[in-house]
């Protein structure tokens, strides 16, 4: 069918413009699929399918209405010569001209419109929250993640394993190297027990049961002391995970007037040092720890002392121990074994694993290579055993009895021609009497000769008495060599081996002078002032150390009387 | 209005703030005898309380902004405050923190600070740069002229589309349907045209129509096979209308595009400046909580 439709161009009334289409039915509306395009008629069509050239019927889609004499219709017929109005159009049906089988005239009425205007429109989509509410949203969430569910969801709920909702979330650092245990790091409240206060002491003690005091339990400084927390000195969640204060002021404030402390502790002519830093105006010289030998119920005990430091007075090792540094440095004199050269420090002092302390020295490890405990010249290859005097002298005698009983061992010494050897017994080739007589008489001589001459003398500090009995008649003093000097104080050993230009024997000589020493009662620590050549604090060029670099605040014992 | 902005008062602001990160410089350094640097020192807590003080302070900005009855100072005092306070937050804060950062609450505040004054930072940007810009792209007129002529033409092209081939009309007034303007703000910041075409009326699928290129290479090319005069006419005037169209959606776009920017940064900032608040809030209670 051809359709006539004669429409105003951009609305203007007078202005017509004529359109045909071959079409079945005529769609008038605003989409791309229409007929005939008109603005403003949304999603809306007017479809129309003529019944002959002054009838036609129309049906109306979406919400678009036909009007006519105030009656709203969405179908029914169009009759030639009647307008109907759609939206802001006049749809007037006119005659259909020759060739055509329908016709209308459609024109932009002066009404508003009361749909929208253009088919472009800005589409700003807002959003659906709008930022009140997001920040809300921001601010609930985050109240209630970190905050509300760590407090109130149960230790053992499964939300609890969750980091972010559980307590976890709230460390403010790395937990120290010691404490990352499960019990520990698994568990804020093994520390953090009621909320809104420090962590207390108990819960520190709670593993560390075995802790060290800083004072004896009767030290009048105690008062003091429980003023404070470990916390004080003790920081946790630190980054780098260090737990323990390292400034001066942990130890100086309270030893910068020790005075204070100990009054009351104090014997007549006692004095106490104070401490404000580590130079030669400020800290005292160090003060030994020295052993003193005394006898107790027919033993020997080790009294621990430390006297104060006296330039003029030095004091002494009061070891037992004969020994001469000296003779053994000289390589005129000693001479290593497999080297032919001087001895060296380290091959009788081996670092122990804490790196402050030395191996203890024994005779089986450090001394008997060079010095065997041989005694009878007919015999080189038997030795006294070390450490027991009671089996030592026992040995005597059943080794000279048993050499001059048995014929066979009697006949072959007799006959033995042997060299002489300085320093060792000229003990009997030959004896007229029975085995028994001769062999004490020569286990004595050699006796006599091993702590009054030569022997076991040569090392030990020896006591005899007027008892004819050879078990009883010698005492050996027993050797307790101090292997801890500076108690109250600890030294890296391994650190000092690295000093530019210096091998590892000067270096240990450079401190422990012991060149010149004759005897063992020489005492080879280095001061105060030793220390001090690099330590100095306020110096330039030196490495100044902290307090707690040399001393520590739990003692391992009952702490400072 | 911008550049005094940070001007104000003889950079009154700025001053204040350089003293401010002097003084907390020299707290910070002086840390570490007892324990390392972090915020449980007492150098820390100061730092910390300071930078609490300054988000509060920054955040009452946007109430003061409302309060345009208050005589507390001029907004103009409180934004050149609020941008040189806030760059030194940056500092203070990190000097709080100490450098360092974890997987907890702590970190979270921190990060939420930084996203805050970094949102901030091109805030400022924005308000300095691009006004001048939006200028130079109107010309002289506006919006709302471009979008009076786009439906004009887009009337015109409707009109003209009559005398078309059935198919060429749908692509016309599929393009028209299908032009996009606006869209969400990613698009708009992006300044992507999301704009579409029909090409065949027995199918749903929509192509792309890019800066409206599409319709136009189209209708270029229908040229010399119209089916009568009044067609090519038409086609004519349509490919005229089109290019226009063309830049005037480009220059809607463009205008959309900086206005998204002046605004955007404030999706990020208020949002996080609350959480921000919260986080804080949380830092601060379990600090203490676990003391």
């Amino acid at each position: 069918m051809f359709f006539l439709v004669r429409k105003s161009v951009l609305g203007s009334r007078d202005e017509l413009q004529d359109l045909d289409f071959d079409v079945d039915e005529l769609i008038i509306g605003s989409g791309h699929d229409s007929t005939v395009i008109l603005d403003g008629l949304m999603a809306g069509a007017l479809s129309i399918k003529a019944l002959s050239d002054s009838h036609a019927s129309f049906n109306c889609t979406q919400d678009l209405q036909l009007i006519m004499d105030n009656s709203e219709n969405t179908s029914g017929t169009l009759n030639k010569g009647e307008i109907y109005q759609l939206g802001i159009y006049d749809i007037e049906v006119i005659n259909a001209p020759a060739g055509f089988d329908f016709a209308i005239n459609i024109i932009q009425s002066n009404r508003k419109s009361h749909v929208k205007k253009s088919t472009i429109k800005l589409k700003s989509r807002k959003s659906r929250l709008n930022l009140r509410i997001i920040s809300y949203l921001a601010f609930i969430s985050i109240i209630l993640l970190f905050l509300l569910i760590p407090i109130y969801v149960p230790r053992d709920s499964a939300l609890n394993k969750i980091f972010i909702l559980s307590d976890k979330s709230w460390s403010s650092g790395p937990l120290a190297m010691a404490h990352r245990i499960p019990e520990i790091s698994n568990d804020c409240q093994v520390c953090h027990v009621k909320p809104f206060e420090k962590v207390q002491d108990q819960q520190c003690l709670n593993c560390h049961r075995d802790l060290g005091n800083h004072v004896a339990e009767n030290h009048p400084a105690v008062a003091e002391l429980q003023q404070f927390l470990c916390q004080n000195c003790h920081k946790e969640h630190n980054e780098p995970p260090r737990i323990t204060r390292s400034d001066d002021a942990l130890c100086i404030n309270c030893h910068r007037e020790i005075e204070k402390f100990e009054k009351n502790n104090l014997t007549a002519g006692q004095t106490v040092e104070s401490v404000k830093g580590f130079n030669a105006d400020n800290h005292p010289f160090f003060r030994l720890s020295l052993l003193t030998p005394y006898a107790k119920d027919g033993t020997y005990e080790w009294l621990n002392n430390r006297p104060k430091f006296d330039i003029n007075n030095p004091s002494q090792e009061n070891s037992h121990l004969k020994f001469s540094h000296m003779v053994h440095l000289d390589v005129e004199m000693v001479q290593d074994e497999s080297t032919g050269e001087r001895l060296l420090c380290d091959d009788c002092h081996q670092l122990k694993s804490d790196k402050e302390h030395y191996q203890p020295i024994s005779m089986d490890k450090d001394c008997r290579s060079c010095h065997q405990l041989t005694f009878d010249v007919f015999n080189p290859d038997v030795e006294l055993p070390h450490g027991d005097l009671r089996a030592a002298t026992i040995m005597l005698q059943a080794h000279y009895i048993r050499e001059f009983t048995d014929p066979q061992l009697r006949q072959k010494r007799a006959r033995k021609k042997i060299r002489r050897i300085p320093g060792k017994n000229n003990s009997l080739a030959s004896c007229v009497g029975s085995g028994l007589d001769c062999g004490r008489a020569e286990a004595l001589k050699e006796a006599e000769f091993q702590f009054n001459n030569s022997g076991c003398i040569t090392c030990h500090e020896v006591t005899e008495n007027d008892t004819p009995e050879l078990l009883n008649k010698w005492f050996v003093k027993p050797i307790r060599i101090n292997d801890d000097w500076y108690s109250k104080a600890h030294f890296d050993h391994s650190s000092h081996f690295s000093v530019k230009g210096q091998d590892k024997e000067e270096i240990c000589l450079s401190c422990h002078e012991v060149q010149q020493s004759e005897h063992s009662s020489d005492i080879a620590m280095p001061q105060r002032n030793k220390c001090l050549e690099c330590h100095q604090q306020g110096e330039d060029n030196t490495v100044e150390l902290s307090c707690i670099r040399c001393h520590v605040f739990h003692f391992t014992k009952n702490g400072v009387d | 209005m911008h550049q005094n902005l940070l001007k104000y008062q003889k950079y009154r602001y700025l001053k204040f703030t350089l003293l401010l990160l002097i003084g907390s410089v020299i707290l910070y350094l002086s840390q570490g005898q007892a324990q390392p640097a972090n915020g449980g020192t007492v150098q820390g807590y100061v730092l910390g309380t300071v930078a609490a003080f300054l988000v509060l302070l920054l955040t009452y900005l946007g109430i003061r902004k409302r309060l345009y009855s208050s005589s507390t100072g001029t907004v103009e005092g409180w934004t050149s405050a609020h941008v040189f306070l806030g760059s030194a937050l940056l500092l203070i804060a990190t000097l709080h923190a100490a450098f360092q950062v974890g997987w907890n609450v702590h970190t979270l505040a921190y990060a939420l600070m930084l996203m805050v004054i970094f949102s901030g930072f091109f805030g400022l940007f924005a308000y300095l740069h691009y006004p001048r810009i939006l200028s130079q792209n109107n010309a002289g007129a506006n919006q709302d002229v471009w979008l009076q002529e786009l439906h004009e033409i887009d009337s015109k092209i409707k009109d003209l589309s009559s005398s078309c081939r059935g198919n060429i009309r749908l692509l016309l007034l599929s393009a028209l349907e299908h032009t996009v303007l606006g869209d969400s703000l990613f698009s708009q910041l992006l300044g992507h045209d999301n704009s579409t075409v029909k090409l065949q009326s027995d199918t749903k699928k929509l192509v792309a129509n890019t800066n409206q290129q599409q319709v136009i290479d189209i209708v270029a090319e229908n040229m010399p096979s119209s089916i009568n005069q009044a067609e090519a006419s038409a086609l004519n005037k349509i490919l005229s209308l089109f290019s226009r169209r063309q830049i005037l959606l480009k220059k809607i776009r463009r205008n959309l595009q900086i206005k998204a920017y002046l605004k955007a940064w404030l999706v990020f900032h208020i949002p996080l400046s609350i959480a921000l608040i919260a986080a804080l809030i949380v830092h601060i209670l379990v600090v203490f909580i676990y003391w």
